[in-house]
């Protein structure tokens, strides 16, 4: 077992220093940094000046290096629009993101586990067929849409909820509800898939054939058995949200750290992207590698290979 | 001819698959046809009928079916144009990122070992960036544009079908058949061609349908955040984000465009899902 | 019937309702099993035994349509709810299945599998469940069995496994134990271990057995009364011995010639012609006429019916009936 944790810790060292790698090479790679770092009239010298002293003179290799040094320290230098370390920037706006990640992924599995369950369990029934209908829709719409049309009924036409901002519970309803349907309808599609082909099992039949309950059957032999193969993409949508939920937070005024991203870019605040991206970058790999271990903890036959 | 009838008798046995045939096929042909089609010219701005609503609503009027935007402009005949837009970047960007990921994935299916490590590496690094975070990284970096839609949709959408041909040729060399083949005297590029490549086009067409869904809502999405195609291209996209501003006023302005983009992700999805179904149930597209 | 009835099969019709039509996969079998009898039932795959295994204990998919009686102790479970089996399954009449591979539950441990049954079905408390499960261990020739219990199904080996799939059958005491083709999916010296073993059990526990084989050879040393099936009926029927020595109908002497033995050695293998007929597509009156090389008119037109021949031996073919000699 730990061999196998080793391996994996091995592995996404590997993948966050090529994550870093691309971070720093292509932003910058794709045009000078120094020149979007100060307005459009500031004098050569000016510039020449910065790139001798912040070291953007040397070769590219050594800033990688400088860079990656820095970042394991949590140091990714000063973003130039707030006049703040950039890692801070970034990780004031963490708590909001995680709040609606989070929100929208509960909410998500609230509705997929026992629907994804029942529709297995009644599979080609009326219930079955309605479920795959949603949740093949869930998956269709648009987010930025979805969002809108709640912003037109909730905000314009009946008043309920605040359009935009955050603040109150009322704030995050709304980015919640456009969030959670499409991590809902794959959590459920897969979930039923996944039940299907464990209620086809022998071990099932078995388990049937020794007079155990309908209830205890699905729950504990074939729901537990559907579950560690779901478990890796159920990980893999949670961290998704965390770095999807850039439009949203756009739509509704989210300050998270899509929000911030978006902005970011658009102001050249190369810090802060590189902050943010390998922040959020870093939140995935962390994910993957939790989940197979949660994985191989469940089943016992990973273990022991 | 009798497999053809084979592929009707299916298609129409399952409904959603026959619906989303439809669906795809009425957007084509309205994408085709877009130039003949449209009431009125989609970049023409006639101020004095700005903001109409839709004709059955109250102040609406007729010879504008679907209402007016903020510039005068008829929603029916933008909508229309959108589809020739969306559709010809969905499957620029499809293409783009079957190529790229059957070139990456054959290599390191066939060669295996460092290669198939080292692009696997970059599946692993590409995975941990969420896709929008991604997508408009790329744009920031490399500028809007079509060219540029495109490549962020070849960068987003190559693995899946890199994956798809891996496995497949990974799982043929070490077959028995292809072991007899060359103790036989065959050579390894025949090989590839002629017994490998079959297998793959199924998979392929497959992932190919589903992944134009995809790109179909990447551009909107791109367009939505206004980075996507230049400003005056009339995108689903870029005129669901520039209803923000009237919602208030003219919500059917939200509504349809938004509801063109759901119809074709949906009718491509569905028929996507019925062609697996169809060609090759075990694929797992879910990844 | 020196021993009273445990079992009684009336008349057992299924039916499997599918998109190309209705298939018949057992059609009107009878036959009953008194308290501790050992009873195997032979046939080729899709003669149907399994399915009336399956439709006993009410294990069938939802689109299959049993008619007749399944009387256990003279109730007719056949209609039972689903609830109502709950009492049955595991407690009164057991099951074990062919894959002793893929029949465990991959991620608990056998003493958990074990405990589940016991404790369900008589109530014991976790560690008077636990004792029992351990004396189940012992009973089947486990050895370590304390150890086991903590053991995950992948750490065991094939015949191990059925050994805990007997163990867990017979740990609730049943009346009647079915075991679908236990020794099919192991190895030839496993499989003589097993079959000793359920005959072992049966004598001491009095718990009846139902073995169901494809294999005649198998039932020779371990069953007292054998039931021939083809294409969902039954064709013969009798003690082991008279099966054996006094076989009657023609597939069964197909299935006994069809055995290699060393006396033969060096004459050919009899197999019989022809294939089993499609489920959707049975042929009107005998179903093995299409195979038979003694087949008349009357085979081709009807049914053939009944024939006790005496000594509980039964057979259902024109040969033994009246009409046949004129």
């Amino acid at each position: 077992m730990s061999r196998y944790i080793v391996k994996r810790m091995l592995q996404s060292v590997i993948v966050l220093l090529g994550v870093t790698a691309v971070v720093f090479f292509a932003l910058n790679l794709t045009g000078d940094p120094v020149t979007f770092m100060f307005p459009i009239d500031t004098p050569i010298e000016v510039l020449e000046e910065y790139r001798a002293t912040s070291g953007m003179n040397d070769p590219k290799l050594i800033q990688y290096g400088r860079f990656l040094w820095g970042a394991l320290h949590g140091d990714f230098g000063t973003s130039h629009y707030y006049n703040q370390p950039a890692m801070q920037v970034v990780l004031e706006r963490l708590p909001a993101t995680f709040l609606l990640a989070f929100t929208a992924f509960l909410l998500a599995l609230v509705i997929a586990i026992p629907t994804g369950i029942l529709s297995a369990v009644k599979r080609n029934s009326v219930l079955d067929s309605i479920v795959r209908f949603f949740s093949m829709l869930g998956q269709c719409v648009p987010i930025f849409w979805l969002g809108l049309l709640l912003m037109l009924l909730f905000s314009v036409k009946l008043k309920w909820l605040p359009t935009i901002g955050s603040g109150t519970w009322k704030h995050l309803i709304m980015p919640t509800l456009t969030l959670a349907p499409g991590t809902a309808a794959s959590i459920t599609r897969l979930l039923r898939s996944g039940m299907l082909d464990v209620l086809g099992q022998d071990y099932i039949m078995v388990a049937r054939a020794k007079g155990i309950h309908n209830g205890p059957l699905i729950l504990k032999h074939a729901f537990k058995n559907s579950l560690s193969s779901v478990l890796t993409v159920l990980g893999l949508q949670l961290a998704s949200l965390m770095g999807g939920s850039l439009i949203t937070e756009n739509i509704f005024a989210w300050p998270g750290v899509g929000q911030l991203m978006y902005n970011s870019i658009l102001n050249r605040d190369f810090m802060v992207v590189e902050a943010g991206v390998c922040l959020i970058a870093s939140f995935f790999v962390f994910v993957n590698l939790a989940v197979d271990i949660l994985y191989a903890v469940i089943n016992p036959r990973v273990r022991f290979e | 001819m009798e497999k053809c009838k084979d592929i009707f008798r299916s298609l129409v046995r399952s409904k959603t698959g026959l619906i989303g045939f439809i669906i795809i096929v009425t957007f084509l042909l309205v994408a085709l046809t877009s130039s003949v089609i449209t009431p009125y010219d989609p970049f023409e701005m006639v101020l004095r009928d700005k903001l109409l609503p839709p004709a059955w609503a109250a102040g609406g009027a007729s010879r504008h079916l679907l209402g007016t935007d903020q510039l005068g402009r008829d929603l029916l005949s933008r909508l229309i144009y959108g589809s020739r837009v969306s559709l010809g970047v969905a499957l620029a960007g499809t293409l783009a990122a079957a190529t790229v990921g059957i070139l990456l994935g054959a290599l390191a299916g066939y060669y295996g070992k460092m290669v198939d490590t080292v692009i696997g590496r970059i599946m692993d690094i590409q995975l941990s960036f969420p896709f929008i975070l991604l997508a408009i990284f790329i744009v920031a970096l490399f500028g809007s544009g079509l060219r540029n839609i495109t490549l962020v949709a070849a960068i987003s959408g190559w693995v899946r079908f890199a994956r798809v041909v891996r496995g497949e040729i990974m799982s043929i060399k070490e077959s028995e058949y292809v072991e007899a083949i060359r103790s036989l005297g065959g050579k390894d590029f025949r090989i590839i061609f002629q017994h490998i490549l079959p297998n793959v086009v199924s998979p392929v067409i497959v992932i190919a349908t589903l992944e134009l869904a995809k790109v179909v809502l990447m551009e909107a999405s791109l367009s939505f955040l206004g980075m996507g195609l230049p400003v005056d291209i009339p995108t689903w996209g870029r005129m669901l984000s520039d209803s923000r501003d009237f919602m208030q006023t003219a919500p059917h302005l939200t509504v349809f465009p938004g509801l063109m983009i759901c119809l074709v992700v949906l009718g491509v999805n569905m028929f996507g899902d019925w062609l697996r179904d169809y060609l090759d149930p075990k694929l797992d597209t879910n990844q | 019937m020196d021993r009273d009835t445990v079992l009684s099969i009336e008349s057992l019709t299924v039916d499997f309702r599918t998109k190309f039509g209705v298939a018949n996969a057992v059609d009107k079998v009878s036959f009953s099993l008194a308290r501790g009898e050992r009873l195997g039932i032979v046939g080729e795959s899709g003669s149907g035994k399994s399915v009336i295994c399956k439709a006993i204990l009410q294990l069938l998919p939802d689109y299959a349509n049993i008619s007749g009686a399944i009387k256990y102790e003279g109730r007719d479970i056949s209609h039972y709810s689903n609830r109502q089996m709950y009492g049955i399954r595991g407690k009164e009449i057991s099951m074990i299945f062919q894959e002793p591979m893929t029949s465990l539950n991959p991620l608990y441990t056998i003493g958990n599998q074990l405990i589940e049954t016991i404790v369900l079905h008589q109530h014991l408390s976790k560690a008077e469940a636990e004792q029992r499960a351990i004396e189940m261990l012992k009973l089947v020739s486990i050895p370590q069995a304390d150890e086991r219990l903590k053991q995950y199904p992948f750490e065991l080996s094939g015949g191990m496994r059925q050994r805990v799939m007997i163990a867990m059958a017979l740990s609730c005491n049943p009346n009647i134990l079915i075991a679908d083709e236990p020794t099919t999916a192991l190895d030839v010296t496993i499989q003589a271990q097993i079959l000793e073993l359920v005959r072992d059990l049966n004598q001491k526990l009095s718990t009846a057995l139902i073995l169901i084989t494809h294999d005649l050879g198998v039932v020779a040393e371990t069953v007292e009364n054998v039931m021939v099936m083809y294409a969902g009926q039954m064709v013969e029927y009798g003690p082991v011995r008279a099966i054996f020595h006094q076989t009657m109908h023609p597939y069964t002497k197909g299935l006994l010639n069809a055995i290699p033995k060393v006396e033969l050695e060096g004459q050919t293998l009899e197999s019989i012609p022809g294939t089993v007929p499609s489920i959707f597509e049975m042929p009107k009156g005998c179903r093995f006429h299409t195979r038979c090389k003694h087949k008349r008119e009357i085979c081709t037109q009807r049914c053939p019916e009944l024939c006790d021949c005496g000594g509980g031996h039964q057979v259902k073919c024109w040969m033994y009936s009246e009409e046949w000699s004129k």
